[in-house]
């Protein structure tokens, strides 16, 4: 029975209700479990332990993020102690080379990483998912076009870009979020594209065109939900890249301007005094690192579940 | 072949002349004025109308791009603004040592991803396999420069094996200029070796459940004769390919490397040229950088043709 009410199930065509007994199954859609596809990956998460680890450092961090007015000690930008105190009492992982506390900053970094990062790979998905389809569904010159476009960027190494477009704008959130979102496009239209062909030999497909559907309409309601496993594994990955992307860009000196707290931009500001007081650099380190880590490891669990299906 | 040779040479042409189409574009045209930008907020508006005159940033675009273009191609990349010196000097001196890096670096995790790979591949499921995989994932999601700042604390504050600082000392010994390399390189390395470690071992495993392969145990080879003349070798034709598209990554990870460890290279001049809004250096050296990248992917892709001869009929 197709859920239509049910807002997180794909929606099926009609033609998939009406089966002779007997007759071969046709559809090549895979079922959806009942309850929802949602709350069954949900579910087969928690079952993988280094998924749920990952998760669970992922939610500790959204946390942090949004409770940074709160459980920071002190205020990012003010200057409350000694230069470079090591971790004390007072300052539990010591204070950066102009007297602000580390971890404050720490935790109001965390703001610009969960923040910037999804958005970037979002703007991202918006741009590259229609081009990926498009390309990958109507075939032909278009696909050419867009394959060789998208080869030719992809051959351009991502930081350079980067580093190109922020010099000669200028450093920002915004342009930060634009340049790594434009990184994104020619990867996810590669993907999305390959997904398209998959799906489009498949027989729902054809039911749909038969029907006289239109083509606006078989890419958003019959093909994009059905690549939409892979595309959330995909889309995870990327969003650690997009931190890593950002972080490095902190760490260049490219990334947002301080006084604002950003975890790359800790980095390279702590990096003169490394030997005097690493914590300034170490705690935002391993705070990316455990950060991409839990996405992976989060991503790694989502792929096993969909493989499974 | 000579078909598949000029087509190669002539995608890699294109792709040269679109970028460059993109990095004149981005770096003197989209900036609303680049002699404003290099030379700052309070110099007087008489510099920044010199500095135009010099940079023809009055001519029409396409004449501008056209002049930039031909006088790159006979080596000419301009004045850089902050050294005042030819950028083709400054690119030359750097270039050398970022190829060093990049090479050893190469040579370095190579042939260690591919081995801890295969080594995984082949025995899948058990300890060993368990420790390469979790080691690989753990490598391949700390950020470049994590991995390079931790490599530092651990190394050259805590342990104070090795120094943190890596530039090339003409009047050092052998094993001084080594040990200065270690790290740097080690760090360049890292993600890739994880990388291409989770590569390799998915396929060897792939591979060691084909069928030919059962046929020669079948046949009642010797499981290490069916290893090293059969599986080997099929394992290792898509890892080197996945390594011929990382190129692009690693010429992001030189920059990192060279300005996390001050090596005076190609990525940290840079980086120097974006921090001053050197504009025509900065324009000079992406162009020259980007020509490294692509060119290697094509030298890969002939390359890569001629190991596989399954894609040789396409």
């Amino acid at each position: 029975m197709s859920d239509s009410s049910n807002p997180l199930l794909p929606k099926k065509s009609p033609t998939s209700d009406t089966q002779k007994p007997g007759e071969i199954d046709r559809r090549t859609r895979r079922g959806s479990p009942p309850g929802g596809r949602l709350r069954a990956t949900i579910a087969n998460l928690i079952r993988s332990y280094s998924a749920t680890i990952g998760v669970v450092i992922i939610l500790l961090w959204v946390f942090v993020a949004l409770a940074a007015p709160i459980i920071s000690p002190y205020s990012p930008t003010g200057i409350q102690g000694d230069k470079l105190e090591s971790p004390s009492q007072e300052h539990w992982l010591g204070t950066d080379h102009i007297g602000r506390d580390v971890l404050s900053r720490l935790f109001w970094g965390t703001r610009v990483v969960v923040l910037l990062a999804p958005v970037s790979v979002l703007f991202g998905l918006m741009i590259g998912a229609p081009l990926g389809l498009i390309s990958g569904y109507v075939g032909g010159a278009v696909d050419m076009l867009i394959m060789r476009v998208t080869d030719i960027l992809m051959s351009f190494p991502t930081l350079l870009i980067y580093i190109l477009i922020i010099t000669s704008v200028g450093p920002s959130p915004l342009i930060v979020v634009i340049s790594v979102a434009i990184g994104n496009v020619p990867t996810v239209t590669r993907i999305v594209r390959s997904l398209a062909l998959d799906e489009r030999t498949k027989d729902y497909v054809n039911a749909a065109r038969l029907r006289g559907e239109r083509r606006p309409y078989i890419l958003l309601r019959e093909i994009l939900p059905n690549v939409s496993g892979p595309l959330i594994v995909d889309t995870t990955i990327r969003i650690g890249y997009a931190i890593m992307a950002i972080g490095s860009l902190g760490f260049l000196g490219l990334g947002i301007p301080p006084p604002t707290p950003d975890w790359g931009g800790m980095i390279n500001e702590g990096r003169p005094w490394i030997f005097m007081m690493p914590w300034v650099v170490l705690a935002p380190a391993s705070a990316l690192s455990s950060v991409v880590i839990a996405l992976n490891l989060v991503a790694d669990g989502i792929r096993e579940i969909e493989q499974q299906r | 072949m000579l078909g598949f040779l000029l087509n190669r040479f002539g995608t890699m042409l294109l792709t040269m002349l679109v970028i460059s189409m993109l990095v004149f574009f981005i770096a003197e045209v989209v900036p609303i004025d680049p002699a404003r930008n290099a030379l700052g907020r309070y110099a007087s508006q008489e510099k920044v109308d010199e500095l135009r005159e010099k940079m023809g940033l009055n001519r029409p675009v396409l004449v501008r791009y056209i002049d930039w273009i031909t006088s790159a191609l006979r080596g000419d990349f301009g004045e850089s603004i902050h050294f005042r010196r030819p950028v083709i000097e400054l690119i030359a001196l750097r270039l050398g040592r970022s190829l060093t890096l990049a090479a050893l670096g190469f040579v370095f995790m190579i042939p260690l991803g591919l081995a801890l790979g295969c080594i995984a591949g082949i025995t899948e499921g058990k300890l060993l396999d368990r420790i390469i995989s979790l080691t690989s994932s753990v490598a391949v999601s700390i950020p470049g420069f994590a991995s390079g700042i931790f490599m530092i604390v651990i190394f050259a504050l805590w342990l104070d094996w090795l120094p943190g600082v890596s530039i090339p000392d003409p009047d050092a010994s052998f094993l001084e200029f080594s040990k200065r390399l270690i790290l740097p390189i080690f760090t360049l390395s890292l993600d890739e070796i994880g990388y291409l470690a989770r590569f390799t071992r998915v396929n060897m495993a792939e591979v060691l459940e084909s069928d030919y392969i059962r046929t020669a145990v079948l046949k009642g080879i010797p499981k290490r004769k069916v290893i090293w003349r059969h599986a080997l070798r099929n394992a290792l034709i898509a890892p080197f390919t996945a390594i011929m598209l990382h190129v692009n990554w690693l010429i992001g990870g030189v920059v990192v490397v060279e300005v996390l460890f001050n090596y005076p290279g190609l990525g940290s001049l840079l980086l120097e040229s974006a921090m001053r809004n050197d504009i025509i250096l900065l324009e000079g050296g992406t162009l020259v950088l980007t020509f490294v990248a692509v060119s290697s992917q094509v030298i890969g892709d002939i390359g890569i043709y001629f190991m596989n001869p399954r894609i040789r009929y396409d």
